[in-house]
C-alpha cells in the first residue's frame, strides 16, 4: 500500500511529463478499441441484417436449392413437409418459394427469380404487408430500391411478367410495383421480385409448395426433424465472418503500431526516471526498502501510466465513443454493390469484453514494459546507487 | 559551435545515444507506418483498376446505359481499331480488350455427350500474346492451384471449385455454350488449362471461368470487338488529373452522341461508385495518419522534455562558469535539432526498408481477397509503399518534436535562480 | 437452329386435325381443322427456308434445310451464314439436340437453354419442342368471321385440353376459301398475348396452299419480329429413319 501511494505521489510530481505519457497511451488505447468497435459493429450488424431480413435464425432448404447454382433455381421447390405445419401456422416459420420468372426491359430478356412470401409473416422484417392488395387486374408486387432503379420503374409502375407455371404452361401478367422497400440487404433485392406466396403457389400451380423456411430469430424452441435440410445462421453467415475477420487482421497492424509507440513512451520514461533518481533509490534502500521492493514500486509507477491512461480515456473517450455509437459512420458511397450484405451507416459496438479485454492488454504490455528497465536495479548496489552511480 | 556540440554529442554517449535512439526508432516508426498507410489505397486502386475498372475505361454509350444487363449485343465492335487510334495518342498508356459474359459450360462424358451443364460468367482477356500484362494484372500466375496458363486462344481457366463439383480436370475438354453478339447460339470447345482459386467467393462459388480474349471473340463471333477497352498508364501510376485529359479526349473526340456504339470513357473513380470509396478511406486514412503523428509527436515530445530536464545540473554548472542563460538555451536547442536530425535520418532509413519490404514481400492477410462484387477490390496482401511522404514524414515529429521538448524544458533556465540550477548538478 | 424454326411452321401448319365442337352459325372449329389438314397434310416434308432476324444492330438471313415428320420428328441443318453452316438440329419429341460442326460435340439444349431465343429471333427453343398435336391438344371453336388483309377468314379458338399445354390458349384466322391459317395469336394462361404469327403471303404448292412468307413476334420484346420464309417445299419424298437419330447429327 506504501508503495502505491508512493508510486501515485512520484508519479503525479512528475507532472506534464507523466501526462504527455498517460495521453499518448490513452489515445492508443481508444484507438483499439475504436477500431475494434468498428470491425464488431461491422460484422455483428451485416449479420444482424442478414438474420432479420433474410436469413431468421436459420433455414431449412429443399433437397434442390443451391444458391450457388441457378441451374438448380427452376426445379428447386417441393412440398413443405407437414412437420412443419404447427410452427407455420403459429409464425414461427415462415416458407418462401423462390421461382424462375423473366422480364424485358429494353426488349431484352432479364431472367428474375419471383420469390413468394406470405403478407403477413413477421419472420423478416421487411415490408411484405404491402403485398396485401387485391388486384384482379395486376399482380401486387414488391421490389427493392436497387432492383427498381436497375430495371428504371417506381412504385405504381406496371411492367410485365413470365413466367411457365409447375405444369409447363406458359403464363405472364402484367405486374403492379404496389412498394419499393429500401433494404440494407441487396442479396434481397436485386434479381428479385416479391409476390404473395399464396398468389405465386396457385399462378405456378404448385400448391403448398416452398423453396425454403425461415424460422424466427427469436425461437428457441425444438426444430423438427425433416428431409429439407437444416443451415443455421452460423452456417449461412460464414462468408460475412471471413470477411469481417480478414479486415481485422489489417486493423491489428494500425493498433499494434500505435501501441509499440505509447509502449516507447513509457519505456523511454521509465530509462530516464532510473538514471535520474539513482539517489533517491539509494536512499530508499538505505532506509530498509529491499531491492524487490524497489523493482516493485517502479514497475508500479510505469504501470501506473496504463492505468491513468485508462481513466483519462474514459473521461474524454467514453463521450466519443458513445456519441459514434449512436451517430455511427456512414459509408459515404454506396455498399448496395457490395457483393455481401452490408449496413450504410456502420454503428461501432464496444463490448464489456472488448474494454476489458484491452483495458487488461494494455495494462500488462505497459508493466512489462516499465518492468524491463528496472530489471537492473536487482544488481544496484545501496552505496552506489546513493553516490549517484549506476552500475 | 555547431561542430563543438556535435563532437559533445558523439563523445558523450550518456548525452546523446537516447535521445537518438528514441528519435531514431520513432521516425523509423513514423515511416514505416507512413509507407503502410500510403500503400493501402493505391493498392485498392491498383487492385481494383487491375481487375476490372483500369485507369480509364471504354465501353460503347449504349453498352453503359444498359450496363447492369451486360448487353453483349451493345459492345464495341470495333476494339482493335480504337486501341490503335488510342495507343497513337497516348503513348505512355496501354489498352488492353476484355469482355465480360455468360453461358452454359457444358461437359461431355467418355462419348462426347452431355455428362452435366453449368452456368458459368466468363471474362476474356489477352492471356497468351506475349509480354501481355493481363497475367499479371488479373493475378492468375499466383491463383493458379493446378495446370498452367493457357497458351492457345481455346485454352481456360476455371474455378477450382467448380472443377470439383463437376469432375473436370486439367487437360479436359469442354464446350462453352452461349449467344454470340448476333444472338445466335454458339459452341466452342476449350481445353482446361488451369484451375484458379480467386479469393473471391462470388467468383469461386459462381463459377467463373477465364479465356483468351481471341477464343472468346471467335466462341462471341465479335471480331476485333469487346464489352471494354481498359487504359493503363504504362507506369501503372492514377492520378484522376491524368485520367481526365484521357477522358476528355476520348469523350470529345471518340465519342459521337448520334452513334450509340461510339465510346464513352469513365475514369477509375467513376466506375462502380469508386469515388465515393476512395474518398472515404482517403478521409479514414487522413484521420488515422494524423492520430498518428500526433500522437508520435507527444512521444518525442516527451522524451526532448526529459532530455532537457535531466540536464539541468549541467545548466546549473555552465550558467555557474558564466555562461549567458540565452546562448546555453540556444546551444540545447541546436542540440536537439542536431540529435533530431541525426535520429530521423537514420530512422528514415531503416523505417524505408521496412517499407521497402512491405512493398516486396507484404502481410498475406490469407486466401479471401475481399471484393465488392462489383469492381471494387481490397487487397488480401497489405503491401507497404515508398511514397515521397516517406523521405519526410519522420521528421515532421522526429525534428520539431524534441526541439520543441528542449524549448519547454529549457525555460527552466530562465526561471530557475542559477544557484539551484547548480544544487542540481549534484544529482 | 433455323431448323427449329422449320419444326416451328411444321408444328404450326402441319398438326391441325380436328376436334369436336358445338355447331353454331360458323362451321364446326373440328371441321375447320380438318380442312386445313385436308390441305397440307403429307407423310412427310422437305423444307428449304431463309430466316431473317432483326436485332438490335442489325438483320441477319440464315437459311436452312428441314426435314419433318409428323410432328415429333424432325431434322434440320443450316445452310449459311458461313459461321452457321453445318450446324444440325434433331428434335424428338420434346427432347432437342444442337450438333456443332466447330465443337464436333452432340450437345442436348435444356432447362433454362430452352427459354434462350433461337438465332437472336423471338422464338425460343422452347416454341420448338412442342410435339403434340393442335386437335389434340386444345378444344377447337370457331368464334368470328374476319378479314385478314382481303381474304375471308374463320377465327377458331384453341382452349388447352390439360393444363400442362404450354399455351393455354391460341386463335387462329383460316382463309375460308384456300383453308390455310393466316395468323396465329398464342396466349399465356392469364389471357395475355404472347406471341404472334402472321402469314403475309402464300404459294401453292402441288395443289396445296402453303404459306410463304410468316413473320413471328414475341409481343412481350416489342422487337420487329422475325421474318421467316419457304424458299421450297417438297412433300412425301423418300426420309430415311436414320436422319432421326443422333448419330446422324455428326454425319
Amino acid at each position: 500500500m506504501v508503495i502505491l501511494k508512493l508510486a501515485y505521489r512520484n508519479l503525479k510530481g512528475a507532472g506534464i511529463r507523466t501526462w504527455l505519457n498517460v495521453f499518448v497511451l490513452s489515445l492508443a488505447f481508444l484507438s483499439i478499441i475504436y477500431l475494434k468497435g468498428l470491425y464488431n459493429g461491422m460484422q455483428d450488424q451485416s449479420i444482424r441484417i442478414s438474420e432479420d431480413t433474410d436469413m431468421g435464425s436459420g433455414q431449412y432448404w429443399c433437397a434442390i436449392y443451391d444458391p450457388y447454382d441457378p441451374l438448380s433455381l427452376p426445379d428447386a421447390h417441393e412440398t413443405i413437409p407437414e412437420v412443419f405445419n404447427p410452427l407455420i401456422s403459429s409464425g414461427v416459420i415462415t416458407p418462401v418459394m423462390f421461382y424462375q420468372g423473366a422480364i424485358y426491359p429494353d426488349n431484352r430478356l432479364k431472367n428474375i427469380i419471383l420469390r413468394g412470401v406470405d403478407p403477413n409473416q413477421q419472420v423478416m422484417n421487411i415490408p411484405t404487408s404491402e403485398l396485401r392488395v387485391e388486384s384482379n387486374e395486376y399482380l401486387p408486387i414488391m421490389l427493392g430500391h436497387r432492383m427498381a432503379k436497375s430495371i428504371n420503374v417506381k412504385a405504381g409502375d406496371i411492367f410485365t411478367l413470365q413466367w411457365r407455371d409447375g405444369n409447363g404452361a406458359y403464363d405472364a401478367r402484367d405486374a403492379r410495383v404496389v412498394a419499393v422497400m429500401t433494404t440494407t440487404n441487396s442479396t434481397i433485392d436485386i434479381g428479385n421480385v416479391w409476390v404473395d406466396l399464396a398468389l405465386l403457389q396457385d399462378i405456378t400451380r404448385l400448391e403448398n409448395e416452398a423453396t425454403l423456411l425461415i424460422i424466427d430469430k427469436s425461437y428457441s424452441g425444438e426444430l423438427p426433424e425433416s428431409e429439407w435440410e437444416y443451415h443455421s445462421l452460423f452456417a449461412l453467415t460464414k462468408d460475412i465472418r471471413d470477411m469481417v475477420e480478414m479486415k481485422s487482421i489489417g486493423g491489428s497492424i494500425m493498433y499494434g503500431v500505435l501501441m509499440a509507440l505509447a509502449l516507447l513512451a513509457v519505456f523511454d520514461t521509465q530509462v530516464l526516471s532510473i538514471w535520474r533518481r539513482r539517489r533517491e533509490m539509494g536512499t530508499l534502500m538505505a532506509l530498509g526498502m529491499t531491492r524487490m521492493t524497489l523493482i516493485k514500486l517502479f514497475t508500479l509507477e510505469g504501470g501506473m501510466h496504463g492505468f491513468f491512461a485508462v481513466v483519462l480515456a474514459t473521461i474524454y473517450g467514453a463521450p466519443l465513443l458513445y456519441l459514434n455509437s449512436v451517430k455511427g459512420l456512414t459509408m459515404p458511397m454506396d455498399v448496395d454493390n457490395f457483393g455481401m450484405v452490408l449496413p450504410q451507416t456502420l454503428f461501432p459496438e464496444y463490448s464489456v469484453g472488448l474494454i476489458l479485454g484491452t483495458i487488461i492488454i494494455v495494462l500488462i504490455t505497459v508493466t512489462i514494459t516499465s518492468f524491463i528497465p528496472v530489471r537492473k536495479l536487482a544488481k544496484l548496489k545501496p552505496t552506489d546507487a546513493l553516490r549517484g552511480k549506476m552500475s | 559551435m555547431i561542430k563543438f556540440l556535435l563532437l559533445g554529442i558523439l563523445r558523450d554517449r550518456s548525452r546523446s545515444l537516447f535521445p537518438i535512439l528514441t528519435v531514431f526508432i520513432g521516425a523509423a516508426l513514423t515511416v514505416v507506418m507512413t509507407g503502410y498507410i500510403g500503400g493501402i489505397l493505391p493498392d485498392m486502386i491498383r487492385l481494383s483498376s487491375h481487375m476490372d475498372a483500369g485507369h480509364v475505361k471504354l465501353m460503347s454509350q449504349s453498352f453503359y446505359e444498359n450496363r447492369h444487363q451486360m448487353p453483349l449485343d451493345l459492345a464495341m465492335d470495333n476494339a482493335a481499331d480504337l486501341i490503335e487510334t488510342l495507343e497513337a495518342q497516348f503513348p505512355d498508356m496501354m489498352w488492353k480488350a476484355r469482355t465480360r459474359f455468360g453461358g452454359l459450360l457444358d461437359i461431355p462424358d467418355e462419348n462426347g455427350e452431355t455428362r452435366a451443364q453449368t452456368t458459368i460468367s466468363a471474362l476474356a482477356a489477352d492471356l497468351i500474346s506475349p509480354n501481355s500484362t493481363e497475367l499479371d494484372y488479373l493475378n492468375l500466375t499466383e491463383s493458379i492451384v493446378a495446370g498452367g496458363l493457357p497458351k492457345d486462344p481455346f485454352d481456360i481457366l476455371i474455378a477450382k471449385s467448380m472443377a470439383e463439383s463437376y469432375d473436370i480436370s486439367v487437360g479436359d475438354q469442354v464446350t462453352l455454350m452461349t449467344s454470340t453478339v448476333n444472338g445466335s447460339m454458339s459452341f466452342q470447345n476449350f481445353n482446361v488449362s488451369g484451375m484458379v482459386v480467386f479469393g473471391i467467393a462470388a467468383l469461386d462459388k459462381g463459377g467463373a471461368i477465364i479465356t483468351d480474349i481471341e477464343g472468346a471473340r471467335m466462341a462471341l463471333d465479335m471480331d476485333g470487338g469487346s464489352t471494354e477497352i481498359l487504359g493503363f498508364f504504362k507506369d501503372d501510376e492514377y492520378t484522376s488529373e491524368r485520367a481526365l485529359v484521357v477522358t476528355d479526349w476520348v469523350n470529345n473526340n471518340l465519342k459521337d452522341v448520334n452513334d450509340p456504339y461510339s465510346p464513352i470513357a469513365l475514369r477509375l473513380e467513376d466506375s462502380n461508385e469508386m469515388a465515393g470509396m476512395l474518398q472515404f478511406a482517403g478521409s479514414f486514412i487522413f484521420i488515422i495518419s494524423t492520430v498518428f503523428i500526433l500522437i508520435m509527436f507527444i512521444v518525442l515530445w516527451n522524451s526532448g522534455l526529459m532530455n532537457g530536464l535531466r540536464r539541468y545540473g549541467e545548466m546549473g554548472l555552465r550558467l555557474a562558469v558564466g555562461e549567458q542563460k540565452g546562448h546555453i538555451y540556444r546551444s540545447m536547442l541546436i542540440e536537439s535539432a542536431i540529435i533530431g536530425v541525426i535520429g530521423t535520418i537514420f530512422g528514415t532509413a531503416l523505417g524505408l526498408v521496412g517499407v521497402w519490404f512491405l512493398q516486396e514481400y507484404g502481410i498475406n492477410l490469407g486466401d479471401m481477397a475481399s471484393n465488392t462484387g462489383d469492381g471494387i477490390y481490397y487487397p488480401n496482401v497489405i503491401r507497404g509503399k515508398i511514397i515521397p511522404a516517406c523521405f519526410y514524414a519522420g521528421f515532421i515529429p522526429g525534428l520539431i518534436a524534441p526541439l520543441l521538448g528542449s524549448l519547454v524544458s529549457g525555460r527552466g533556465i530562465y526561471k530557475r535562480q542559477t544557484a539551484s540550477l547548480f544544487k542540481e548538478l549534484e544529482t | 437452329m433455323k431448323n427449329q424454326i422449320l419444326i416451328l411452321v411444321g408444328t404450326i401448319l402441319l398438326s391441325w386435325p380436328a376436334s369436336s365442337v358445338i355447331a353454331q352459325k360458323w362451321p364446326d372449329g373440328l371441321e375447320v381443322m380438318q380442312r386445313i389438314d385436308e390441305n397440307m397434310v403429307s407423310e412427310n416434308q422437305v423444307v428449304e427456308s431463309t430466316m431473317i432476324v432483326h436485332g438490335i444492330r442489325s438483320s441477319r438471313t440464315i437459311t436452312s434445310r428441314g426435314y419433318m415428320v409428323g410432328a415429333e420428328k424432325s431434322f434440320s441443318e443450316y445452310l449459311s451464314p458461313p459461321r452457321e453452316k453445318g450446324t444440325k438440329m434433331l428434335r424428338l419429341d420434346d427432347k432437342l439436340w444442337i450438333y456443332s460442326p466447330g465443337t464436333n460435340r452432340v450437345i442436348q439444349i435444356a432447362g433454362h437453354m430452352l427459354r434462350q431465343s433461337v438465332m437472336g429471333s423471338d422464338l425460343s427453343y422452347e416454341d420448338f419442342t412442342e410435339a403434340e398435336e393442335l386437335a389434340e391438344a386444345y378444344d377447337c371453336t370457331v368464334i368470328a368471321e374476319e378479314q385478314v388483309g382481303a381474304r375471308p377468314t374463320l377465327v377458331v379458338e384453341l382452349i388447352a385440353k390439360r393444363a400442362d399445354i404450354a399455351y393455354a390458349k391460341r386463335k387462329v384466322w383460316v382463309d375460308s376459301k384456300r383453308w390455310i391459317a393466316l395468323k396465329e395469336e398464342r396466349y399465356a394462361r392469364s389471357g395475355k398475348l404472347l406471341k404472334t404469327t402472321e402469314i403475309t403471303e402464300v404459294f401453292k404448292v402441288e395443289g396445296r396452299w402453303y404459306p410463304k412468307h410468316m413473320i413471328f413476334k414475341d409481343v412481350l420484346k416489342k422487337g420487329k419480329g422475325t421474318e421467316f420464309i419457304i424458299d421450297s417445299i417438297k412433300f412425301d419424298q423418300d426420309i430415311p429413319d436414320f436422319l432421326f437419330t443422333k448419330a446422324a447429327l455428326r454425319k
